[in-house]
């Protein structure tokens, strides 16, 4: 069995195609893992710095900050020192006051921003007596009140159940009173959309359906299959060798990305932060108890599963229609129209089958944020947790059902 | 030659003591007679059995409205089978079910009581198909490997099988070039290659000879008298001269049907001309024995 595996994974490196469509996706993952430490801030046409002296500057700042509660003592600290610029100036960035005293606290700043739903280059800086002001409440307050009015709206939006509110509720509880402050670029980066597992999905799945949706596909073409069929393993063995074959290349390629944009995004934001509670850096409404870093390592598993899935879709769908590109077209029909298309959740049940599309669910924002439970007899779970169980009962069926037509292959006409 | 002797009674001793059961029996080497000429010998292992039986019964395969197969009935020993008819008789139809490789609409196939769709039959089958393509980067050694993997053959063995069938289909010197780089005389020799790989006792060989010079024939000609003492080797082609020596029994078919089955000696006069009066006012059969 090892040596045919080996034999069909020789097949697929063995071509030309595969490495050039490798190396070119490779080379657009390894360029997108680096970007943060490519390119230069001009204002007005005066040379700021590079991208990679303001990442470490940021970085600097922001390790020095880590750790600290987001009490009240802290947040009035960073509105004060935002108060000394005008942020609707872009010239503040030339400023001494800014480099000297504003810029450290852009971390904490940034984050008070996004929690308020405001964005730190736009909204003027009297964010403290707008809080304040709200129902009189003291800012550690106001930011508790404006997180539940928050989570309440998106419930709302996702017309959850009382059983689900309960048990978001519950999840609640387990939250610590106030979050901490740290510095989580690079985590950050990793979860999100335009940088992170997503995007890795999205190239590594055109890739995979390009080269490892050949495997049976070229048995047909180079007509070797007719010899393939009548041998004593060339059935059951040999269908066996190559899922695994293309299974195992599709985990390479993809643990291959991964870790490129993995180095590329801890060389350009460091390590650190892995612990931050995912509401400082992403969801500030979200109730799981889960830190920014768990976040990006169940991303991984669920991008090391989506491959697999692909992968074997790709195998059994060009064994099924005798057509490498009627099966490339499938998979590249099934992610753009994922990408594009959103279904009202009104559709409760549609549209939360349709967060479970790897492409959807890898979207933090979207699928992995998702809080519809789906329920299995007495067992709750969010999407992030049911999907990989309909993924594996997928790839399970599609993989006996193309050793089903694999075995009985037939060889008509020519 | 010293190897192999050695290599067969070590088989016999293990079989002795009941330990393995032995299947390969037959086997082919290349040896040097005492003038140092190379020549090709088959080794034959008193095991083999002697009395095996393919069972083709009432084989019909039938495509929408053409009849490819009709009602064929045979039974196959020991010997070479050479199988005559013009092109679109239904030759590789029938192979490739005798392969397994096609269902019949009905009827059976069976090797000793074996049914052909199982991996047991598979096992003791050899095949070179008509038209089939080969892994272009691959080489000449991989291929041959690659074939004896499928065929259930282990690593050390299939190594060595090799070396051996690359020297025998004077392929040795290109054993490490590409696929892509050998002429088709070459490649059609890497196809028998591995049809006999596994020392099969079912060898089924649809237009063997395609591609082939002159003197590659006559070897390849020489092999299959060889094989065909201890397998049942069905040679399908519509150059007659191909099995005119080699053939004990004449198989012809047309239009899916079998027109005459008996034993070479029992035709008397000259097998083409034997072979056109059987299809005699078809101008396109002879056209193509001419070929």
């Amino acid at each position: 069995m090892r040596l045919l595996i080996g034999f069909e994974i020789k097949k697929v490196l063995q071509k030309k195609s595969t490495w050039i469509a490798f190396f070119l996706l490779f080379a657009l993952q390894a360029f997108m893992a680096f970007a943060g430490n490519l390119g230069t801030t001009y204002v007005n046409d005066t040379f700021l710095e590079t991208h990679r002296e303001r990442n470490a500057t940021d970085r600097n700042y922001g390790v020095a900050l880590s750790g600290r509660v987001m009490d009240e003592v802290f947040i009035e600290e960073v509105l004060a020192a935002n108060e000394k610029i005008d942020r609707n100036d872009s010239d503040y960035l030339l400023s001494d006051i800014y480099q000297s005293e504003v810029r450290k606290y852009d971390g904490p700043y940034g984050m008070i921003c996004s929690w308020m739903g405001g964005n730190p280059y736009r909204v003027s800086a009297d964010m403290a007596q707008q809080m304040q002001d709200l129902r009189g409440l003291d800012i550690v307050q106001s930011l508790e009140l404006l997180r539940k009015l928050q989570r309440e709206s998106v419930w709302e939006q996702f017309r959850l159940s009382d059983a689900e509110k309960e048990y978001w509720m519950q999840k609640e509880e387990k939250l610590p009173g106030q979050f901490t402050y740290q510095y989580a670029d690079a985590w950050d980066m990793l979860t999100d959309m335009s940088s992170g597992s997503y995007m890795t999905h999205m190239m590594i799945a055109f890739l995979i359906a390009f080269i490892v949706g050949n495997i049976f596909m070229e048995e047909h073409s180079r007509k070797t299959d007719q010899l393939l069929l009548c041998t004593k393993n060339g059935r059951q063995k040999l269908y066996a060798a190559k899922i695994i074959a293309g299974c195992g290349l599709s985990l390479i390629m993809t643990l291959l990305f991964w870790l490129v944009n993995l180095m590329g995004n801890m060389i350009c934001f460091g390590p650190e932060g892995f612990s931050a509670a995912v509401q400082t850096v992403k969801g500030f409404w979200y109730s799981y108890d889960l830190s920014v870093g768990e976040v990006f390592l169940i991303e991984t598993g669920l991008l090391f599963l989506a491959s697999l899935l692909i992968g074997i879709l790709t195998m059994v769908l060009s064994e099924a229609l005798h057509n490498h590109i009627a099966s490339l077209s499938i998979v590249f029909a099934g992610i753009v129209a994922a990408r594009l298309v959103t279904i009202p959740l009104s559709w409760r049940m549609f549209s939360m089958l349709w967060n479970c599309l790897p492409i959807n669910l890898l979207k933090t924002d979207q699928g992995f944020f998702d809080l519809r439970l789906f329920g299995f007899g007495g067992l709750r779970m969010t999407t992030w947790q049911a999907a990989p169980v309909f993924w594996l009962l997928i790839g399970a069926v599609l993989v006996v059902a193309g050793r089903f037509l694999y075995c009985r292959g037939q060889i008509k006409g020519r | 030659m010293h190897l192999l002797r050695w290599y067969a009674a070590f088989a016999y001793i293990r079989n002795r003591q009941g330990k393995q059961t032995i299947k390969m029996v037959c086997r082919i080497c290349l040896t040097r007679n005492r003038q140092g000429k190379q020549t090709i010998k088959v080794v034959h292992n008193t095991e083999r059995e002697e009395n095996m039986e393919l069972v083709i019964d009432r084989l019909t395969k039938q495509y929408k409205n053409k009849i490819a197969v009709d009602r064929i009935s045979l039974r196959f020993a020991q010997g070479i089978y050479g199988l005559l008819g013009a092109n679109g008789a239904g030759k590789t139809t029938l192979m490739r079910m005798l392969c397994g490789i096609l269902n019949p609409t009905s009827g059976t196939i069976a090797f000793d009581g074996i049914d052909v769709a199982t991996e047991e039959y598979r096992s003791e089958l050899g095949y070179l198909p008509q038209d089939f393509g080969y892994y272009p980067e691959f080489t000449g050694k991989d291929f041959l490997m690659y074939m004896a993997a499928l065929k259930g053959i282990g690593k050390r063995e299939a190594a060595r099988r090799t070396e051996e069938l690359l020297e025998i289909v004077s392929l040795k010197e290109a054993a490490k070039k590409k696929i892509k780089t050998y002429s088709g005389g070459m490649k059609q020799r890497l196809g028998i290659a591995q049809a006999i790989i596994n020392d099969p006792k079912i060898l089924i060989l649809d237009e063997p000879t395609a591609g082939l010079d002159p003197k590659e024939r006559v070897r390849f000609r020489n092999m299959i008298a060889e094989l065909g003492k201890d397998s049942i080797v069905i040679l399908s082609t519509h150059i007659v001269s191909d099995v005119e020596h080699i053939a004990d029994y004449i198989l012809m078919m047309n239009q899916g049907k079998l027109t005459f089955q008996g034993k070479r000696e029992e035709i008397t006069d000259d097998l083409e001309a034997f072979y056109l009066r059987e299809f005699g006012e078809n101008e396109d059969v002879y056209e193509d024995a001419c070929l």
